[in-house]
């Protein structure tokens, strides 16, 4: 597979031609339709719907001036704090994560807005990927999370308690992603331009006119999540509300017009094209590794360890790393929680806790290459001479930092465990 | 071969507007339900059936344009002979998957269609009908549009749009 | 041998632990180790709705599902597998499907979408479900207005007849539906299900027992398979998924009536509905049944082996 990909294979075939081949070895020709019944399983999830939308939400976005006119007015929010822009950026992720629940939308929508602008001001560029692909990841950390959700019914535990149990260590990442970005902008000034004097010291009513380049964002940012949380719309359909609101932004600015709206469809078609063909094959690979005994192999692996509870806590987490290199987390889901859940349990785990970590090691998944999803998104709206292996690159020390919150939330189970405990 | 290209670029025209057709689709729902508390029946199978037509149908256009991620660093330093070699090899590669999706597909397509297999749900549309066939058709449609940039490789003429390089959208239909 | 079997089930429900700690050793053990099953949780290898044909083709060699869940293929598979606000008791539904005609008929729906290459062992419903319920709905009358999340099958179509507005929500989206509101009530799983994912705490009017579904839960196999098995396994397959199914309804229900028990304590309004109030709902759902079935010679035909049946035992009137 790696070989593949260093020689220049396009991932969606790469992925495909495994599934298929795996199948043809395993089953015989006979065994084919197992592909095409996954396929037609994944195009029909009514929760992708929203990356789609969000995409759309993003193209409009920014079509329409409003993303120019936010980042110029953060730029100036943001005055002397080193990286004040991409830990502005991080914030954002943050409110965002808020919006979705599945990964890959926040990560287009900021690729898309945020990555041009960071680029225009200055910044470096590995830490504005860095922080775009890390801190879009944290849509399946922050509620809602159709992660946590699946995990839910898998583990048959509280969603709401999973829920309450993973803000804390989302916002724990967020953290994290802002003081790395600081302490390297302090290191290194020339990571993050900041604005000189005189533009930040222009005069009031210049400024207020600069600030009137939030109001927009700031409104289709309630509109989405009032239609959440207000009862009035699904997670998914929130996805659609907020196209609906970039339109009207648009309209707001008197930038709507039929050009801009094809040309924002057409974009949109594109970006979820390459999405969605990568991973179609990657996808139909679950299917067959499940039928090649992959749970067994893994039952056979935990069942006989002679080892304290906290080391097969371990082991189960180098098992998720190890996996999330190479699969996505529905995959990797459903090939571990049959086994690890019973033994979580059996071990008197909580498994809300337990939840939470898997949660956190899909971050990392995310990250991680050769199959990085996260990667790949950005990698589908970036500009061309930004190259698969330069956002691998920028994603390392991010990597090791959700590491090392992983660690923290597994040593300080409270960390997750603390929000719903006061709401039980 | 001009004709394959034609429908493709036609295809993802169309389905670029199913997306933005489900804005209005879900605002609908929306509105009937909040407000006059009448959801529809038909918003939720309609939104996925628009979508699930759009991701299929953009895969001749996404490959035409050679828009489909890949790690491109290695062909860009070596001579341009060896990433012709290279190119050819991933387009062969793509081939092989989309003669197995095609082989894989084309059987549960037809029994959908000679059923008439619906959703099951409350407005019970005939999705799986519509989708089923739909993915051979679409990997026939790749798998043609990756024939052309093969020969297109091999007479030496070139991609239209430089790999990896598209930047759809820009300027009139690509 | 091994099969591999998929169910409609999640890797941590009970369901599935029960019938991996109890009854797959159980299965080895009669076997003398000639025939195990290996389970493997919804959508492992295929989509849950996908499972028949994966059968037929030999990509699985069987699956425990919830037969409403092929309802795309033919509204038949509703009328056997879950009709809605029909019987008043699971067992009841046993009755049909082992000595009603309802096993002989899921055989004949299945061979008219497999061509005859699966083979269904056993079909009975594994408990009564429990209704969501944000807001109390003691009666068909407060069924009025409100906003109910149906899934596929026959359910919709009965909830709009009781005058509730029917939302069309995925599983994955129905906890936060619930929670914030967008609908009032929702048909899901059993008490005990909706209890370990938190519904009986953001929705704190449960109707228990449900009013609405049973689901009948089959066991099919492939026909190859089973046709090279000795008539004795083949008997050990059908005793063994009768005596199973009873095993987990049984555990189950104790389950759902001890929670019941320590959420009445608890003081959370859980709702029984009178049994005057279940004959009304019954008879608007006996008119959506055959509105539902008409047009389609097999689902007609269930819905008279239904309709014949309930009538012998008394549950409808002639
Ligand atoms: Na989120
Ligand atoms: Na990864």
């Amino acid at each position: 597979m790696i070989g593949l990909m260093i020689a220049g294979v396009p991932l969606a075939w790469i992925t495909m031609s495994l599934a298929i081949g795996c199948t043809l070895a395993w089953l015989g020709p006979a065994g084919l339709p197992l592909v095409a019944s996954r396929v037609y399983g994944f195009v029909n999830e009514y929760v992708f719907v929203a990356i789609p939308l969000f995409v759309l939400m993003a193209c409009i976005l920014e079509r329409s001036g409003v993303a120019r006119d936010l980042y110029d007015a953060m730029r100036l929010f943001a005055g002397n704090l080193p990286g004040g822009v991409a830990v502005q950026t991080t914030l954002v992720a943050v409110v965002m994560a808020a919006m979705t629940g599945i990964i890959g939308g926040e990560i287009v929508l900021l690729g898309l807005i945020a990555l041009p602008q960071m680029m225009r001001l200055g910044y470096d560029r590995k830490l504005a990927i860095g922080i775009i692909c890390a801190g879009g990841s944290l849509g399946t950390m922050i509620p809602p999370s159709v992660v946590l959700i699946v995990y839910g019914l898998t583990a048959g535990v509280s969603i709401s308690e999973l829920f309450l149990a993973s803000a804390l260590p989302g916002l724990l990442l967020a953290a994290f992603y802002i003081a790395y970005v600081m302490i390297r902008c302090i290191l290194n000034p020339a990571l993050a331009p900041r604005p000189p004097r005189a533009e930040l010291d222009i005069p009031f009513r210049q400024k207020m006119k600069l600030l009137k380049g939030l109001i927009l964002p700031i409104l289709v940012v309630i509109w989405v999540l009032g239609s959440i949380y207000g009862g009035i719309a699904s997670v998914t359909e929130s996805a659609g509300v907020g196209a609906l609101g970039a339109i009207i932004a648009a309209a707001a600015r008197g930038e709507l017009s039929f050009r801009m709206l094809r040309e924002s469809a057409m974009r949109t078609m594109i970006t979820v094209g390459v999405i969605i063909w990568l991973t179609l094959g990657a996808n139909a690979f679950i299917g067959i590794y499940n039928i090649m005994g992959g749970t067994t192999y893994l039952r056979q692996t935990i069942g006989d360890l002679p080892l304290p509870p906290f080391g097969i806590l371990l082991v189960m987490m180098g098992i998720l790393l190890v996996l999330g290199f190479v699969m996505d987390w529905i995959g990797i889901c459903l090939l571990t929680m049959p086994i690890f859940v019973p033994v979580i349990k059996a071990l008197g785990y909580d498994p809300v806790w337990f939840g939470v970590l898997f949660c956190m090691n899909m971050q990392v998944s995310y990250l991680t290459p050769p199959f990085g999803p996260a990667a790949f998104y950005l990698k589908s709206v970036a500009p061309p001479e930004i190259e698969l292996h330069t956002i691998f690159s920028s994603l390392l020390p991010f990597i090791l930092l959700q590491v090392a919150a992983l660690m923290l939330v597994m040593l300080f189970p409270g960390i997750a465990t603390l929000l719903p405990s006061l709401m039980r | 071969m001009r004709w394959i290209e034609r429908l493709n670029d036609l295809l993802g025209g169309v389905v670029a507007w199913f997306y933005m057709l489900s804005v209005p689709v879900i605002a609908y729902e929306v509105l009937m339900r909040y407000i006059l508390n009448s959801p529809t029946s038909w918003s939720f199978d309609l939104t996925i059936l628009l979508c699930a037509v759009g991701y299929l149908l953009s895969g001749g256009t996404v490959t035409k344009a050679e828009a489909h991620i890949a790690v491109t660093s290695l062909q860009d330093v070596v001579p341009p002979r060896v990433k012709r070699v290279m190119k050819l090899f991933g387009h062969l590669v793509g081939i092989f998957a989309m003669a197995g999706l095609i082989a894989a597909s084309w059987k549960s397509g037809l029994r959908a269609v000679t059923i008439g297999e619906r959703t099951g749900g409350a407005w019970d549309a005939p999705t799986p009908a519509i989708i089923k066939p739909l993915i051979t058709v679409a990997a026939v449609l790749v798998l043609l549009q990756l024939l052309i940039l093969v020969a297109r490789e091999l007479t030496g003429r070139g991609a239209v749009a430089p790999a990896g390089k598209g930047t759809p959208g820009e300027g009139g239909p690509i | 041998e091994t099969w591999r079997v998929q169910t409609s089930m999640t890797a941590g429900e009970s369901f599935y632990t029960d019938i991996e700690k109890y009854w797959l050793p159980r299965l080895a053990e009669m076997t003398d180790g000639k025939l195990t099953i290996e389970l493997t949780p919804v959508g492992s290898v295929v989509p849950y709705n996908e499972t028949m044909d994966a059968i037929g083709q030999g990509i699985l060699q069987g699956d425990i599902t919830a037969t409403t869940y092929f309802t795309g293929r033919n509204k038949a598979f509703s009328i056997l597998g879950d009709l809605i606000a029909g019987y008043d008791r699971p067992e009841q539904i046993s009755m049909f499907c082992y000595h009603g005609g309802g096993r002989e008929l899921l055989q004949e729906a299945y061979d008219k979408f497999t061509d005859g290459t699966v083979q269904v062992i056993g079909c009975s419903p594994i408990a009564r479900e429990a209704f969501v319920a944000k807001v109390p709905i003691r009666s068909v009358e407060d069924f009025k207005g409100k906003k109910v999340r149906a899934p596929e099958g026959l359910a919709s179509e009965v909830f709009k007849r009781a005058g509730a507005s029917v939302v069309v929500l995925p599983a994955a989206e129905t906890f936060s539906g619930i929670d914030k509101g967008v609908v009032d009530a929702a048909d899901f799983s059993t008490y005990t299900m909706n209890d370990s994912l938190g519904f009986n705490k953001i929705a704190q009017h449960p109707v228990y027992p449900g009013i609405h579904s049973m689901p009948l839960i089959h066991f099919t196999v492939n026909k190859a398979a089973y046709d090279a098995l000795s008539d004795s396994h083949k008997t050990i397959l059908d005793v063994w998924y009768r005596a199973m199914i009873d095993d987990l309804r049984m555990r189950n229900d104790i389950n759902d009536r001890q929670l019941v028990a320590r959420d009445l304590a608890a003081g959370i309004d859980v709702v029984d509905w009178p049994q005057a109030e279940r004959d009304k709902f019954r008879a608007i759902a006996v008119e959506a049944w055959r509105d539902y079935a008409q047009g389609d010679p097999l689902a007609e035909k269930a819905y008279a082996a239904q309709v014949k049946f309930m009538k012998g035992i008394g549950l409808l009137q002639e």
